[in-house]
């Protein structure tokens, strides 16, 4: 067929020429070929030989074989085109094919096969002369991939053994509803048959049609003068002849129209028993109560583990007959030979199903999905407020106010917060979490309150990972009080409410914190120090505020003990800071009560000296620490050099430094850029300046730089007089400015660099977040916890889980980390989790199965297999079927009898009786799905006809029954 | 885009005060020389390209002050630097005898696993007063796996090299630097300015 694109546009042309010379050559016009009128139909018949030509499809197919399970093993190839530009013809054609890297040659598998029982190939050979053999009638004899164990190959490969083919299927572009309608298939069938004779495809070509999921196609194949064609049925209710084996034989003769007389071909068959074993379908004696106990709800301060329900996993038994005599079986209504239990083959399969919930997953993945919502907590807590005002009912309001605020129960809330309630707004209930329950979560997470005491609980704690990349997880130290958060919140999302419960605990936490800073209580469980950058923020907040509560609290008590000594002076200041600037508390001592946390070197003043607060004298030295070594004073020879108090540098978090950081990096890069950022960071240069001259008065900056930069007093080797390093004694430098600026303060008088009081109001209204925001913070911690527990668990069970500690280490470190918290990697990681967890709690339910299992043969032998079967989870061929002791074992696993109750209904179990050998009697349950392959070569349509090669799949399950038939006719004779 | 760095590197200089690390700086990105350049107060940064095995890197090097009253300031700078260059001064014992001390910062404080230092040795030009044998640098720095090199910020003997050696010992770490996906404009910190995640802001924050 030629081509239509090209031949379109000489056509037009040579109709317009021939209107112009209005005397047409009739010898041209013989040269035409006109494609202008071709319906769509042709035009789609010429766009799928297209894709066949493009795809330069092989003339015939190289005489092989495909390996044993290659259809498994091997990788599968695709090529894809589309037919978009005929109207009402869109289709996408797909070819699918194994690469011949999987097969053999014929020459070279044929001796290996040879002490087979007869093969029909071979067999059929004589038929043909060497060469002439299709390929495709080669593969649809071939045993080696009868029955392939895989859930995503293709099922054409399935039921008619191919290993190359092409599918046409509708585009969803297709408008025509060409799905239902019977003749619309068979126009489009028809144009595959032609496509298919006229490129000689050596393939057979596919269309599936109806609903996707239905699995509907019908194709055809031309090859050496045979035309086979493939058909499926598909039946909702099972017809008595369809259920057994004789039935199907018979059905199978049919089509190929032999009367069973004449039926003198050799029908080969292969057979496939599935049965199975489902855990929640299975009730072994008290197994699913003791299951069920494993899986009770987990209290505060633990996490999930497990299934949620049922381990979802099917462990499949597959008993085979491959290539037996199908006359030779009796398989009918009354009688059927086709006993597991003597099946020749068996191989068991475990199966995890993909889609089931896993608990430790589900709640890290549903923890994480939270930090989207961009409420904040107090719309939450506003909205319990609006319910109550709703419901109007004053009385219930009070009596619920007395109960929640209550009179009666003093044990209400964490002692140490009682006194604020009363100044805070008071949520009318319902609330999401009872007092009780309140009560105990508060305990959890604050232990020194006397609330806690009370409690007297003992909850349950992480134990820590051995493993050092925990280190480097972004998160907080186990246990913590950020840890326990995080469990917390996850806890009462699950429990008390969800989101509403999370935002009420928030609102309680952030009240407590309030509560601890205005009365001066460490918060407990944090980690003790400056902020810990390779903390998460959340930890880095309340390391903060620690910080602050500290150094109130340090400035409290100074300040109290100046009190002492200075009662008039110093009235009822509560914060420290505002006595000190009211009055000048020099006395004319060398030391005075210091600034908070640093240490006197005198044990401190005396109180009868303290008194009398005096007029500010410039030279009166103050704030001294300590003395520097034996200096003295350059100009002031005889006074020694002191080092003056200072103060501390202010403790960050991340994200102050990180916004320090980025006003640094808004600077320019030049000389004036340089001298900004000098500027910036010269407060605390010009602190201790200030603290300096106060503490040394007639001090110069040279007195200065011996203190604060040694090494820029350059001293001559000889012991003489020093000087200034070159770089310090230019003038107008920027110690110099900031010399020069300093004033003699001690720090007591200086502007503190770290204001507690507004770095904790910072942070707690930082911490009034959203509630996304909530569960963001809280992630590391529940992502450490989660592992932890992971880990635990995968030590403590024998099998070796397919996750690598290190790599999931890694990935979660990396994920908090990254300023780019990558939900792809999120979701992978999650993933691992999950299959971690099915596997090991499939492993767990199938060693209690063996456990309550009565009369296992060798327990410990296939508890071994059990082990290498979840690993694997491969199919695992059972060498001597039923009669092996492993075989033994899986028939008592499988043995109904050992099972309490069973919902299997329908067919009778099979394959009772004593077995002749002494094989215990075994009652397997029914098969959940027979398969047969009948494969026979023999001629049609005629007796005369050259043989072809048939073949009929059939798959019977409950309530279906599929029937994949290819039947080949000789066109030569036929 | 042929010029838009591949990454973007955080280098950082330590050292004791007047050990020259401002001037190596100085030297490695404008190459001058000026001892009247004043200390650095607190942390400064300079930012340079440079081209290793063809592709255009940046640089972001922050040069810290030296003095025990700014230490406490420049733990969060150590966080998130890919490589950290240990300065002394080969004339001054104590400049290197306080290089342990200095190690234990970087120990505390840097969270790249694999990031990698290099110890300098500077004023080499100053043979008159050197204190310190090449071979007493090359017995710490073995003690301590660093690289190490001795250079000269004032006659610039040896500055580019170690710079190259150590940006090129960073792109040969895997794992130590990510590929610049877009331009994301002057990124000096590992914590880049807000990026809009996927999440909405998620990010920033972990």
């Amino acid at each position: 067929m030629v081509t239509l694109g090209e031949t379109d546009s000489r056509v037009k042309y040579r109709k317009q020429s021939e209107e112009r010379d209005h005397l047409p050559e009739e010898t041209e016009m013989f040269e035409i070929t006109d494609f202008t009128t071709a319906s769509d139909w042709e035009r789609f018949i010429a766009r799928l030989e297209d894709a066949i030509h493009d795809w330069k499809l092989p003339r015939s197919l190289p005489e092989t074989t495909f390996l044993k399970d290659s259809f498994v093993t091997g990788k599968w190839k695709e090529c894809n085109s589309d037919i978009t530009d005929v109207p009402d013809f869109e289709y996408l054609i797909k070819r699918l094919y194994l690469p011949a890297a999987y097969a053999e040659t014929l020459e070279a598998a044929i001796p290996a096969t040879r002490s087979d029982p007869p093969r029909l190939s071979s067999l059929s050979k004589t038929c043909f002369s060497v060469n002439e053999f299709p390929a495709l009638f080669e593969q649809m004899l071939s045993m080696e991939n009868d029955f392939p164990n895989s859930a995503t190959l293709h099922p054409l490969c399935r039921w008619f053994g191919l290993a190359d083919f092409l599918v046409i299927t509708a585009s969803p572009f297709n408008q025509i509803d060409w799905q239902v309608k019977e003749d619309r298939i068979k126009l489009i069938q028809s144009s595959m048959v032609i496509a298919v004779a006229n490129t000689k495809c050596p393939i057979p070509m596919f269309l599936q049609f109806g609903e996707l999921s239905r699995l509907m196609f019908v194709g055809v194949s031309e090859v050496a003068g045979f035309r086979t064609l493939y058909e499926i049925i598909d039946l909702e209710r099972v017809p008595d002849r369809m259920k057994t084996l004789s039935g199907l034989v018979e059905i199978f003769k049919d089509k190929i129209s032999q009367r069973a007389e004449e039926a003198t071909q050799l029908i080969k068959t292969s057979i496939q028993l599935t049965l199975e074993l489902n855990p929640d379908e299975v009730d072994f004696e008290g197994l699913s109560d003791e299951l069920i106990e494993d899986r009770k709800p987990d209290g505060l301060g633990c996490l999930p583990f497990g299934p949620s329900e049922f381990d979802s996993f099917v462990l499949r038994l597959l008993a085979s007959w491959p290539n037996a005599n199908a006359d030779a079986i009796e398989d009918t209504l009354l009688h059927s030979d086709l006993d597991p239990l003597q099946a020749p083959k068996w191989a068991v399969q475990l199966n995890l199903n993909e889609g089931s919930s896993y608990r430790l997953s589900d709640t890290l993945m549903n923890f994480a999905k939270q930090v989207h919502k961009k409420e904040t907590v107090q719309s939450y807590l506003e909205f319990l407020e609006r319910d109550i005002a709703d419901a109007n009912a004053g009385d219930q309001a009070t009596a619920v106010l007395n109960r929640l605020t209550g009179e009666g129960d003093e044990r209400l809330r964490s002692r140490l917060s009682k006194a604020l309630y009363s100044r805070l707004p008071t949520f009318h209930l319902p609330v999401p979490i009872d007092a009780e329950s309140l009560n105990e979560i508060l305990a959890y997470l604050f232990p020194d309150s006397e609330l806690a005491k009370d409690e007297q609980r003992v909850f349950p704690a992480f134990s820590e990972r051995s493993e050092s990349a925990f280190k480097t997880i972004k998160g907080a130290p186990i246990n913590s009080l950020p840890f326990r958060l995080a469990l917390t919140i996850q806890f009462v999302f699950d429990n008390y409410g969800g989101l509403l419960g999370v935002a009420y605990l928030w609102h309680e936490i952030l009240l407590e914190l309030r509560y601890r800073w205005e009365n001066g209580h460490l918060v407990p469980g944090v980690e003790a120090g400056m902020p810990n950058h390779g903390s998460c923020l959340l930890n880095q907040k309340l390391q903060m505020l620690n910080c602050c509560i500290a150094k109130r609290e340090a400035g409290r008590v100074a300040a109290a003990a100046s009190n002492d000594a200075l009662a008039p002076v110093h009235s009822k200041s509560p914060v420290y800071y505002d006595g000190v600037d009211a009055d000048v508390t020099d006395d004319d001592d060398e030391e005075d009560d210091e600034f908070f946390d640093c240490v006197t070197d005198d044990s401190g003043s005396l109180p009868g000296e303290a008194q009398g607060p005096v007029a500010q004298k410039p030279l009166k030295p103050e704030g001294r620490k300590e003395l520097l070594g034996t200096l003295t004073l350059l100009r002031d020879t005889g006074m020694p050099l002191y080092v003056p108090i200072t103060q501390e540098s202010a403790p960050m978090t991340e994200d102050m430094a990180q916004e320090h950081l980025e006003r640094m990096v808004a600077t320019d890069d030049d000389e004036d850029g340089r001298a900004a950022r000098m500027r910036m960071q010269s407060v605390a240069l010009v602190s201790d300046m200030s603290a300096f001259k106060a503490a040394n008065p007639g001090c110069v900056f040279e007195d200065f730089v011996r203190w604060h930069s040694p090494r820029d007093w350059e001293v001559d080797s000889a012991g003489g007089e020093g000087h200034l390093s070159e770089r310090m004694s230019q003038a107008g430098s920027a110690w110099i400015e900031a010399w020069d600026s300093a004033e003699p303060k001690s720090v007591r008088k200086q502007k503190r660099l770290f204001d507690e009081c507004v770095e904790a109001e910072k942070v707690l209204s930082y911490l009034t977040l959203t509630i996304g925001g909530v569960f963001r913070h809280a992630l590391p911690m529940l992502l450490q916890a989660g592992l932890t527990k992971l880990f635990d668990e995968m030590d403590a069970t024998e099998i070796s889980p397919p996750c690598e500690k290190g790599a999931v280490l890694k990935s979660v470190s990396r994920l908090l980390s990254d300023t780019n918290f990558s939900w792809l990697e999120y979701e992978k990681l999650i993933k691992l989790v999950r299959l971690t967890e099915q596997i090991i709690s499939t492993h767990r339910t199938l060693e209690s199965v063996a456990k309550k299992t009565r009369d296992l043969p060798d327990r410990d032998g296939f508890r071994s297999f059990l082990r290498t079967m979840v690993e694997a989870r491969q199919l695992t061929a059972i060498p001597g079927g039923a009669r092996s002791p492993l075989g033994q074992c899986l028939a008592a696993i499988f043995d109904q009898r050992n099972q309490r109750s069973s919902s299997r209904e329908g067919s009778p179990p099979i394959g009772t009786g004593m077995d002749e050998k002494g094989l215990k009697k075994r009652c397997l349950p029914a098969p959940s799905l027979k398969e047969f392959i009948l494969r026979t070569v023999a001629p049609r349509p005629y007796q005369f006809s050259r043989p072809g090669v048939h073949r009929m799949y059939t798959s019977i399950r409950s309530g279906e029954v599929r029937i994949a038939g290819a039947f080949t006719e000789d066109l030569m004779y036929g | 885009m042929a010029d838009t760095p591949i990454t973007t590197l955080k280098l950082l200089i330590i050292g004791e005060s007047g050990v020259g690390k401002s001037s190596l700086l100085l030297r490695f990105t404008d190459d001058t020389f000026d001892p009247e350049v004043a200390a650095t107060i607190g942390v400064d940064f300079k930012v340079k390209t440079m081209t290793v095995n063809g592709n255009p890197v940046k640089l972001a090097i922050w040069d810290t002050a030296g003095q025990e009253r700014f230490r406490t300031l420049t733990p969060s700078y150590y966080r998130g630097a890919q490589g950290v260059i240990l300065v002394y001064d080969v004339t001054s014992r104590s400049s290197f005898q306080k290089l342990e001390m200095w190690l234990g910062e970087v120990d505390a404080y840097a969270n790249r696993p694999g990031m990698v230092k290099m110890l300098v040795a500077n004023k080499i030009d100053n043979k008159k007063d050197r204190v310190i044998t090449r071979d007493d640098g090359l017995k710490f720095a073995r003690k301590h796996s660093t690289l190490f090199i001795e250079c000269s910020a004032r006659t610039a003997d040896n500055v580019p090299t170690a710079f190259e050696e150590l940006v090129e010992k960073i792109i040969q770490t895997p794992g130590l630097w990510e590929q610049n996906l877009a331009a994301k404009g002057v990124n000096l910190d590992d914590q880049t300015v807000a990026v809009e995640a996927p999440c909405g802001g998620y990010c920033s924050v972990l």
